[in-house]
């Protein structure tokens, strides 16, 4: 944080550590290492991960408890399906990822503009009352999904192409984790880090609270559009019920777990969470027990999440182990910026 | 000091909570590099008119001058925009967030780096963002406080938070500089620390600062003029020996 020269190094050692995480990844997919199965879990987890980071925009770094996080995912996942469909894309046509990526960034938008219209009422109030409106509102999207004609109804929109693959989910993922990265250490993010900690002393220091808080759920909501988008061309079928008050609920708990305003700790969660109950499976009816009870015992003796606050960064670590005993006491939680 | 330009002047400023009239005809005029001091027993109203002059509260008669032109703030951050700061009787910093962050969030009126800039890193965001570290610094330095910078800000002893929050208001590039009690709670050591700080400010950026203090003597050895206030109206005004003298005053404090 406190250099403010461009931190080359630290940018080229990140994209070689994804550059080499992905390149580790195809080739257990080319060597059947990773199997199908193991490349849906890894999608599933790649999607859990861009709902949580965005929401922990909301969530963590404003600080607003939103329970409508799922809503926002629907719009996105249909507007995303709805355009591919429109457009007859099916797995054939060439170079679909480039139609899914249109598909995402328009889910995206639209996800935004109703975050927009739900956050420039709801901001007003705070806490309790903030989370039964977005609570509200989710399950508002959710009945009209089912009412409106060309969304499926409650049968479900069918035939989506299944167009998003494992290496564009990947990189839509990378893009999404390092985007938020910057976006949460630019000024912009620290007015929103700012209002969290204290909303009057942010009016006073000329910040406009109402106009960053807006800000603030746009993105949030922008991203769970896209992850909606993901979702729907990796499934390939959408009814209402799967965004549900439950599915918002999901999303809060990987934040909580992981950690309100650590991005690092998002990922480690939502990895943590999706890839736990399915190596749980051997136990039947016990995986849920067990997955509860994780939970449990980790809130018990790690309120704060796993993170805390603390964001995990490679060439500080690097440096850290490089340097021990030399002056390595750079300050926890607050870095230069790099991806995980 | 009648030659001074006015800064910041009240003209029958006033606001009403339902029945109650918290102030009342509130006419003050506060000059170019002045330190004024507001004063009045417990409930006079003290903090009502600072949260009337930031834009807190939108005030029910009368009107407010900066720099002898008439301002409408619908919003404390409008006021602070305008060149009107503040600290908090009760101290109001990011707690979570470090010594500098906390002074760089108050810079964020002065940087210009859209959103799309920031994410993407474009050459305006290191500009700014140097600029912005070396000035959060520099005033960090003022008071002292260069080493602290990468602590988080809750863990100051009281002293050096209060210090911190002048900084913080002083970032925002004010005109005038409203403190609310800024000595309460500190023991004569932290107190006098204090006092040299605020010399040093108005030196530095010749401010116009307006002070709430209880501590008579502080007040009595720091301001050039006194407004005393009771029951939400002006009861006296006038160099600090005059007032220690007037005897509505000294009947406010002691009863009658």
């Amino acid at each position: 944080m406190t250099n403010t020269k461009i931190p080359v190094k630290s940018y080229i050692l990140n994209t070689l550590c994804i550059a080499l995480l992905y390149a580790v990844m195809m080739a257990g997919v080319d060597g059947k290492f990773i199997t199908r199965y193991a490349q849906g879990i890894i999608i599933t987890v790649c999607i859990n991960i861009i709902l949580a980071v965005s929401l922990n925009i909301a969530t963590g770094f404003l600080g607003e408890i939103a329970l409508g996080h799922a809503g926002f995912m629907s719009v996105g996942a249909y507007t995303a399906a709805l355009f591919t469909k429109h457009m007859e894309i099916t797995t054939k046509t060439p170079n679909a990822w480039v139609y899914l990526l249109v598909a995402l960034a328009l889910g995206g938008l639209v996800a935004a503009a109703f975050g927009m219209l739900v956050g420039i009422p709801a901001l007003r109030l705070k806490g309790d009352y903030l989370a039964i409106i977005t609570l509200g509102f989710g399950e508002i999207i959710r009945v009209l999904i089912e009412y409106v004609p060309f969304t499926g109804g409650a049968q479900g929109l069918k035939s989506i192409p299944k167009i998003a693959k494992l290496p564009v989910v990947f990189w839509v993922t990378i893009a999404v984790v390092v985007i938020l990265f910057t976006f949460v250490r630019s000024r912009q993010g620290r007015v929103i880090t700012a209002i969290r900690e204290d909303d009057i002393a942010s009016e006073a220091v000329g910040i406009n609270n109402t106009y960053y808080k807006v800000m603030a759920f746009v993105v949030s909501a922008f991203f769970a559009g896209v992850a909606g988008g993901l979702y729907a061309h990796y499934v390939g079928i959408l009814g209402a019920k799967t965004f549900d008050f439950n599915k918002s609920i999901d999303i809060l708990v990987i934040v909580v777990l992981g950690g309100m305003g650590s991005l690092t700790g998002s990922i480690i969660a939502a990895i943590g969470l999706t890839v736990l109950p399915e190596a749980l499976r051997g136990f039947a009816e016990y995986r849920m027990l067990i997955y509860s009870v994780a939970l449990i015992i980790v809130m018990l003796f790690k309120p704060s999440g796993l993170f805390g606050k603390y964001e995990f960064s490679l060439s500080r670590a690097l440096s850290n182990i490089f340097k021990k005993g030399k002056a390595g006491n750079q300050p926890k939680g607050t870095k230069g910026g790099s991806a995980a | 000091m009648s030659e001074a330009k006015s800064v910041l002047r009240t003209e029958n400023l006033g606001i009403t909570f339902g029945g109650l009239k918290a102030v009342q005809n509130l006419n003050i005029d506060i000059r170019e590099g002045e330190l004024m001091g507001l004063i009045g027993p417990n409930g006079a109203g003290k903090t009502t008119v600072f949260n009337l002059l930031t834009g807190v509260y939108q005030p029910t008669s009368g009107k407010i001058f900066l720099n002898d032109k008439e301002i409408h703030a619908k919003k404390p951050h409008d006021m602070v925009r305008q060149g009107v700061a503040r600290t908090f009787q009760n101290i109001r910093l990011f707690k979570e967030l470090t010594v500098l962050d906390n002074v760089k969030a108050a810079f964020n009126g002065s940087m210009k780096y859209t959103t799309l800039e920031g994410v993407l890193r474009l050459p305006r965001y290191w500009k700014e963002e140097a600029e912005i570290d070396r000035k959060s610094r520099e005033l960090l330095a003022l008071f002292g406080m260069e080493g602290l910078a990468d602590n988080i800000a809750a863990n100051l002893p009281y002293g050096q938070q209060r210090k911190l929050e002048i900084a913080r208001a002083l970032a925002t590039n004010p005109k005038i500089l409203l403190l609310d009690e800024p000595a309460a709670g500190m023991n004569p050591t932290e107190t006098a620390e204090l006092m040299e700080a605020i010399a040093l400010i108005r030196n530095k950026y010749k401010l116009s600062i307006l002070l709430i203090e209880h501590d008579m003597s502080l007040v009595m050895g720091i301001c050039e003029r006194l407004v005393v206030i009771d029951y939400g109206q002006v009861i006296a005004t006038g160099l600090p020996a005059e007032i220690a003298q007037n005897k509505r005053v000294i009947g406010a404090y002691l009863g009658e």
